[in-house]
């Protein structure tokens, strides 16, 4: 029975075993191929991304640095016009205050002679301001102005607004006499960085090497004088290039960043965005392909298990064969399908099953003839005794009748010894026959509380005489199991006598029947449900060294037992597949425990 | 927000401003923003359910009273009890110029403000998301104008007035200061109002037109500086227009640029609003680049052109006028009085003691929104700041 078991638990193990080969050959090629097609992807469009912002940040730069470069050559240009031509104030006044006009980038522009006085002005206010704070003098800025190409003053702001001025002298034959003085109004440059932000969350901004914003795409922060303070990003600001960079904000926020100097004017445009928005594409294939190598790996475990499955059919076919005939079936023989390893196996099996029904058929035959001889022997002896009583009793008998006057009484007595040692060999030649030449098995579907009811009525009167009660601990449903009936009467027929024997004083009978699961051990029985019938009297008890022998054969603790009950029993049970357990204390009572499957091995009549 | 103007009122009590009064402001207030530049508070009026009050008016029963007042800001109380929801009282709080209106807007440091540039008031809703930009129609007739002084030379001349219309490029200053999202004036009327008398001069721009006016006139450019002379003297024109107002700037540079094209050497000059009202009222100016709005009745007209006009600021007199004003009071019938009407437009149109500019469509209030609610009537229109209601 535990092979039975075992053969289960290796065809399930086989089977997962060799359906997870099946999925990791065909899954791990396919997690391999996602895994360098994601790292790819997730480079490929990180690096897109990178050399993206890197360009934007490149383009603001060179359309500021062209802006800022227009305004300087505009101003170059009215500086040579200045020179050039010699104007009247008012025509002064009227170019600049066109070139205001038109270009908005210019805030102010003024002409200024050595002396500080306004040549011509486009600030209708009497005072003009030449610088952000005054604290330069005309001549110094004469001499800057004179000296620098390209002078320019620092970012300043205004009203929440940043300025820059820068200058152009105006030389009259090579005589600096006045010079072209131009505040700039650094908004212009607002819209490029607008223009340049990517995604929703990201953000466009330009800043000095002070970490001052000049630009940004959230004007508050140019208005309400922010500074930039992250280290990392201030350390850009001592380089002149371009490149990228990922940091941490304040708010814990990832960012990555794309820089880009502009000119010289120790400016930076930055583009960043948050690492989780700009790499949101590749998080997203990632997903998909992610979600590709799922559905390959479960259509993978589908076919592996189908596959599996059609490998294993011939191997099942053939487990559950052996199965069959390891449970006692030892006519069966498997199907041989197909010429391949599974069927040769099959074949093989077949002939090892027939060498070994011939073989058990043998041995049968010889233990047979060893047990025959063996109770023939116990039988002799058995035997003998009750000839030897007989003899002597009709020897007396004989002697009593010669005799003139009869004794009726002890003619009736030696007589009635008589018949009952013939009544006792009757019985032990119907034991005998038992055991010695069983009738064949015949099980069908029985209700097995039914066939206990009936033998418990056979022997109720018995019972009452004797003082013992019996008590049911069993419902009225039908409790099915394949067993022969009248064998299986005959099982219980000699527990409950043997019950009510043990209990010459009287007691209790306790008959139960249960049904369960097999045991999990496997040691009582074979796979599937059993019914298990408890016969538990009160009685005396068997001694502990009795109780090993108490199935063997004329094995008796009883006077005038004749040892065959017990064997007889087991016989049977065993022949039902099934097992009788007994246990017992001395002086509160045995208990006997048959345990039968519900199903027989061996084909049923219904 | 309210809770920075009642420590902002006291930081600035301690200050060296003009400071009259000092009571806590109440902590329901609005804080609105005016481009008034740094003012006399006494100066300052204050617009309620019962027009414009002063806030130097003694008179107690007026709606509210002044709580603090600076050359900064103001801070008035209603008298009235309102319901909780509504403003307890108004914080002013006056800025020179309008980008240093909008940096404020855009900081938080005011609620409200009105916003004539429709750049700034985009700038100020896409920096500061709290704000609304809610554009808003101008009253009718509000027309942008040069009032020209008439008692003084050289614009004390009809004719010199006409050149100076007829140099000035009208439609350029629409087109390319304000988007085209105004329309052209002829006078003090708008094309709306059933006053308006359409088959008036437009005063199309003609340089030539007015160069050959000046001529006429005696004004040439003998000295070859482009400006004209007349008797040794220059034609300079000193042109007065409110500081801080990014459009009225614009506009004086483009009628300088324009006006010296035909020899007029205009000098704009910014002026606080107070300034540029006393100098209007005192007649103390060459001309005045303003906005003035015009009540859709014959009074209006009468107020500011005739001889006894309490606004007649250009000290225009014409005796056509003034006949015409005499037939429209002796005559009660409406027909004949539309068309005295048009007929004191067209006096006006000729004589030009105003160039008339454009009628501008939409002024802009910004609101903010996030802590303000109620803010509109049923039509649209923007509601008296009492009956907004505090989020």
């Amino acid at each position: 029975m535990p092979a039975l078991h075992q053969n289960v638990k290796i065809q399930y193990r086989l089977l997962t075993r060799l359906t997870i080969s099946n999925i990791l050959i065909l899954s791990v090629p396919l997690f391999l191929t996602g895994r360098v097609l994601i790292n790819t992807a997730q480079q490929s469009i990180e690096r897109t991304i990178i050399e993206r912002n890197l360009e934007f940040a490149r383009r603001s730069t060179r359309f500021i640095e062209l802006n800022l470069k227009s305004a300087r050559d505009i101003l170059r240009s009215q500086a040579k016009i200045q020179s050039s031509y010699e104007l009247n104030q008012n025509t002064q006044d009227l170019i600049l205050n066109a070139l205001v006009s038109e270009h908005q980038i210019f805030r102010q522009l003024s002409a200024v002679d050595k002396n500080g006085a306004v040549i011509a002005s486009t600030s209708f206010d009497d005072r003009i301001s030449l610088n952000a704070d005054d604290s330069v003098s005309i001549h110094h800025l004469f001499d800057d102005v004179g000296k620098i190409s390209d002078y320019r003053t620092d970012v300043y702001v205004t009203d929440g607004l940043p300025f820059m001025d820068i200058a152009e002298p105006v030389f009259m034959f090579d005589e600096l006499v006045a010079i072209l003085y131009a505040v700039v109004d650094l908004q212009e440059m607002w819209d490029i960085v607008d223009e340049n932000v990517v995604g929703r969350r990201g953000e466009a901004f330009i800043f000095n090497r002070k970490g001052a914003f000049i630009a940004h795409s959230d004007p508050v922060k140019v208005y309400s004088r922010n500074q930039i303070n992250n280290p990392e990003l201030l350390d850009i600001a001592k380089t002149d290039s371009a490149g990228q960079l990922t940091y941490m904000t304040e708010e814990g926020v990832e960012m990555i960043a794309a820089y880009a100097s502009i000119g010289d004017f120790g400016w930076f445009a930055m583009l960043q965005q948050p690492t989780s928005e700009a790499f949101a594409p590749a998080s997203r294939m990632r997903l998909r392909v992610f979600e590709f190598i799922a559905g390959g790996v479960l259509i993978a475990t589908l076919l592996a298990y189908l596959y599996t499955r059609l490998i294993l059919r011939p191997v099942n076919h053939l487990v559950a064969g052996m199965e069959r005939f390891s449970r006692g079936d030892l006519k069966h023989r498997i199907e041989q399908q197909g010429d391949d390893e599974i069927g040769m196996l099959a074949q093989n099996f077949n002939e090892m099953a027939d060498r070994l029904a011939d073989f058990q058929e043998k041995m049968k035959r010889t233990e047979r003839l060893e047990t025959l001889g063996k109770l023939a022997s116990v039988l002799s002896h058995e035997i003998r005794n009750p000839l030897n009583s007989m003899v002597i009793n009709m020897q007396i008998l004989k002697r009593e009748f010669s005799r003139e006057k009869v004794n009726k009484e002890r003619v009736e007595k030696f007589y009635s010894i008589l018949a009952a040692e013939i009544k006792r060999v009757d019985q032990l030649v119907k034991d005998f026959l038992l055991i010695a030449r069983p009738a064949k098995l015949e099980p069908i579907r029985i209700a097995v509380n039914h066939i206990l009811d009936e033998v418990l009525m056979m022997n109720m009167a018995d019972s009452l005489k004797k003082g013992v009660r019996i008590e049911r601990h069993y419902s009225e449903k039908t409790v099915e199991v394949d067993a022969d009936p009248a064998k299986l009467r005959q099982v219980f027929h000699n527990l409950i006598i043997n019950a009510i024997q043990a209990m010459p004083g009287g007691g209790k009978l306790v008959v139960s029947i249960r049904e369960r699961a097999s045991s999990p051990s496997g040691r009582e029985i074979g796979s599937g449900d059993v019914v298990v019938i408890s016969f538990e009297d009160t009685g005396q008890g068997i001694e502990k060294q009795d109780l090993a022998r108490i199935f063997d054969f004329y094995y008796s603790t009883k006077t005038g037992g004749t040892g065959l009950g017990l064997a007889i029993v087991q016989q049977i049970i065993e022949e039902h597949q099934g097992v009788v357990n007994v246990k017992s204390k001395i002086d509160e009572g045995t208990v006997f425990s048959i345990v039968l499957p519900k199903h027989f091995a061996q084909e049923v009549h219904a | 927000v309210k809770n920075l103007s009642s420590t902002l009122l006291t930081l600035l009590a301690l200050g060296p401003g003009l400071v009259h009064t000092q009571e806590r402001a109440p902590t329901r207030t609005i804080i609105i923003g005016e481009l008034a530049g740094r003012t006399d508070y006494r100066d300052f009026t204050v617009l309620t359910e019962n027009g414009l009050v002063s806030v130097s008016d003694p008179d107690v029963s007026k709606p509210f009273r002044v709580l603090s007042s600076s050359p900064g800001q103001v801070a008035i109380q209603f008298t009235r009890l309102l319901p909780k929801e509504n403003p307890q009282g108004l914080i002013y709080r006056f800025y020179d110029n309008e980008q240093a209106l909008v940096s404020a807007l855009i900081l938080n440091e005011a609620d409200v403000a009105i916003l004539e540039h429709e750049a700034s008031a985009l700038e100020v809703s896409r920096s500061n998301r709290s704000f609304l930009a809610v554009p808003t129609s101008m009253p009718e007739n509000t027309v942008k104008l040069i009032f020209h002084n008439t008692r003084r030379p050289p614009l004390d001349s009809p004719e010199i007035r006409r050149a100076w219309s007829y140099g000035i490029n009208h439609g350029q200053i629409i087109r390319r200061i304000l988007d085209n999202k105004a329309d052209l004036a002829r006078g003090p009327f708008d094309t709306g109002s059933d006053l308006h008398n359409a088959s008036m001069e437009s005063y199309r721009y003609s340089p030539r037109k007015a160069i050959d006016i000046l001529s006429d006139e005696g004004w040439r450019d003998d000295d070859g500086n482009k400006v004209v002379e007349k008797n040794g003297q220059a034609f300079e024109v000193e042109l007065l227009f409110q500081r801080g107002l990014k459009i009225d700037e614009a506009i004086a540079r483009a009628i300088k640029i324009d006006l010296f094209n035909i020899g007029i050497n205009v000098k704009p000059r910014p002026v606080t609003k107070v300034e540029l009202n006393d100098r209007m009222r005192s007649g103390n100016f060459d001309a005045i680049l303003t906005d003035y709005a015009f009540k859709n009745s014959v009074e209006s007209l009468r107020a500011v052109f005739s001889e006894d006009g309490p606004l007649n600021f250009t000290g225009y007199r014409s005796p056509t006028f003034e006949k015409y004003l005499g037939f429209y009071d002796n005559i009660p019938e409406d027909g004949p009085r539309k068309t005295l009407v048009g007929s004191l437009q067209s006096v006006i149109n000729k004589d030009q003691p105003a160039t008339f500019l454009y009628f501008k469509w939409l002024t802009h209030y910004m609101i903010d929104v996030q802590h303000f609610d109620n803010y509109r009537d049923e039509i649209g229109d923007i509601r008296p700041f009492s009956e907004w209601q505090i989020k």
